[in-house]
């Protein structure tokens, strides 16, 4: 049903989030996995302690996916310790709050390529670096982590949203351009979710400097805040022998939204 | 991660293709299964024993969906005899091939009716009679299969193109409806499957009449099968599936 046992991922900002909770449901699910992190070595180092408590391979590595030089580096470096990567998850990214949800007539040229970079640059890296090879397996899946904020087109949200939508973009025309090799390429996209990310979105909303995600669950879908592993549980569906047949799909695990 | 233990689903159209692969995964996965038939009595109580043989309770239940008073007789008798049911699976159908794909002008007004029947006012009826039921239940789910028919609109499939949209709207505005009961409605859209149906389908259209022939030129080289469909149904109505509700999840390869 899972059984992700002799499949090999690479997860984006795996260190802490949407991130972790895919390397550590991964794992579970049967698969090594190489832990890719930008700046937080010792949460990175953490998750692979995880991974290989539950009996997996786990190695981490260092690289800003917006540096294409790192890309190439960590995949190469990854796949000789590994050996070949069938499951690419695009998880990394940068939210609006991070460049304080600029106006798009206001946002700095360097506001918009930190969110390019991120978002857009860092799976076309992995995307070139990886895919190749991965045709070479039986089977191979890329999963691009997404957003709601494609639907919603908020304002403040418009270097998310068109880095976002610019990736599902790639994600649908390389589901078509792979699908003879064997590759399934997807997309999961998520509401709020009670991570970093999620709790620096609320902050910048309510102007709160400490959030608590628990104050929140009353006014969301089904009473809860979605947590890391809601996401996670569509991601290991989808790379698994269940998801097979779906490709070229947008899931939004969300609650139905607001 | 599974885990259905404790839940009950009603599938109708349970006796072949994908509503019996439906029930053969959910009882899998533990929950104990309602199935629905129209005509093929033997078929279904075959499921039956199946879902028996992997240690859950089953009955079957003969109706017609379109017919609104089968339905509620078949409901009340189902609540009688399991308790609480908090899975619907509207799978039951008819497809265009079923009435030799005519076209909308084309179609006789007995053709029409039959197809709206099966298609839309079958779930019309299954949700009226389960749904106020099902709010009891913590969490309960709603899945309709519909089809890639809906996306692509093509001649001579608009009798089940139709009934598929309007199956699809029922299910987006339910979602938004229930919410507030715990309540998950999605929908599950198969493209080709090896079915009944899809066997019957190929006959009508250019190309092999035989399902294998058509494999090397399918999606990932093997046409859909059932359990392809079941599977994803099984994740949605999962504590997995537990923050998804309101979504179309196309289960076709890709497409063609």
């Amino acid at each position: 049903m899972a059984g992700l046992d002799g499949r090999t991922a690479l997860v984006t900002g795996g260190s802490r989030g949407i991130g972790r909770a895919i390397c550590v449901r991964l794992a579970t699910d049967g698969a090594d996995v190489a832990i890719n992190y930008a700046n937080n070595a010792e949460a990175a180092n953490e998750v692979a302690e995880e991974v290989r408590a539950l009996g997996r391979r786990a190695e981490v590595y260092r690289a800003d996916v917006a540096d294409r030089a790192a890309v190439d580096a960590m995949c190469s470096q990854a796949t000789s310790d590994l050996g070949r990567i069938d499951i690419l998850v695009n998880n990394a990214g940068l939210g609006s709050a991070y460049v304080n949800r600029p106006k798009i007539t206001e946002a700095t040229g360097e506001q918009y390529q930190t969110l390019l970079g991120a978002n857009l640059w860092g799976p076309i890296h992995t995307v070139q670096a990886l895919v190749p090879q991965m045709r070479e397996a039986d089977r191979g899946d890329v999963v691009m982590i997404s957003s709601v904020a494609t639907d919603n087109m908020a304002p403040g949200y418009g270097l998310y949203a068109l880095s976002k939508a610019a990736l599902e973009a790639m994600a649908h025309t390389l589901a078509k351009e792979e699908r003879e090799h064997g590759i399934r390429v997807n997309i999961v996209a998520p509401g709020l979710v009670d991570t970093d990310m999620g709790k620096a979105l609320i902050s910048a909303l309510t102007g709160q400097d400490e959030v608590d995600m628990r104050d929140r669950d009353d006014s969301s879908p089904f009473g809860y805040v979605c947590a890391p592993a809601d996401i996670a549980a569509t991601v290991a569906h989808l790379v698994s022998e269940d998801g097979r047949y779906i490709t070229n799909q947008k899931i939004r695990v969300n609650g139905g939204g607001f | 991660m599974m885990g259905l233990e404790g839940r009950t689903a009603l599938v109708t159209g349970g006796s072949r293709g994908i509503g019996r692969a439906i029930c053969l995964r959910l009882a899998n996965d533990d929950a104990d299964v309602a199935i629905n038939f129209a005509n093929s009595n033997d078929a279904a109580n075959e499921v039956a024993e199946e879902v028996r043989a992997l240690g859950r309770r089953a009955e079957v239940y003969q109706a017609d969906v379109a017919d609104e008073a089968a339905v509620n007789a078949m409901c009340e008798q189902a609540i009688a005899d399991f308790g609480q049911i908090d899975i619907l699976i509207n799978n039951a159908g008819i497809g265009s091939s079923g009435v030799n794909r005519p076209t909308i002008t084309g179609a006789t007004r007995e053709q029409w009716e039959l197809l709206i029947g099966a298609n839309l006012w079958g779930p019309i009826n299954m949700c009226r009679a389960l749904v106020p039921h099902m709010r009891a239940a913590d969490r309960s789910d709603v899945i309709m299969i519909s089809s890639v028919a809906s996306l692509n609109m093509g001649p001579r499939m608009g009798l089940y193109s139709v009934g598929k949209v309007g199956a699809e709207a029922l299910a987006h505005t339910l979602a938004k409806e229930e919410r507030e009961h715990g309540m998950r409605v999605n929908i599950v859209a198969p493209g080709l499957v090896d079915t009944d149906m899809g066997r019957k389908l190929i006959t009508l259209l250019p190309g092999p009449d035989d399902m294998r022939e058509r494999d090397a030129s399918s999606p990932f080289g093997f046409v859909c099968t059932p359990a392809d469909i079941a599977a994803e149904v099984a994740h949605l109505v999962s504590e997995d599936g537990r923050y998804i509700t309101n979504q179309r999840i196309y289960v076709n390869g890709g497409g063609f």
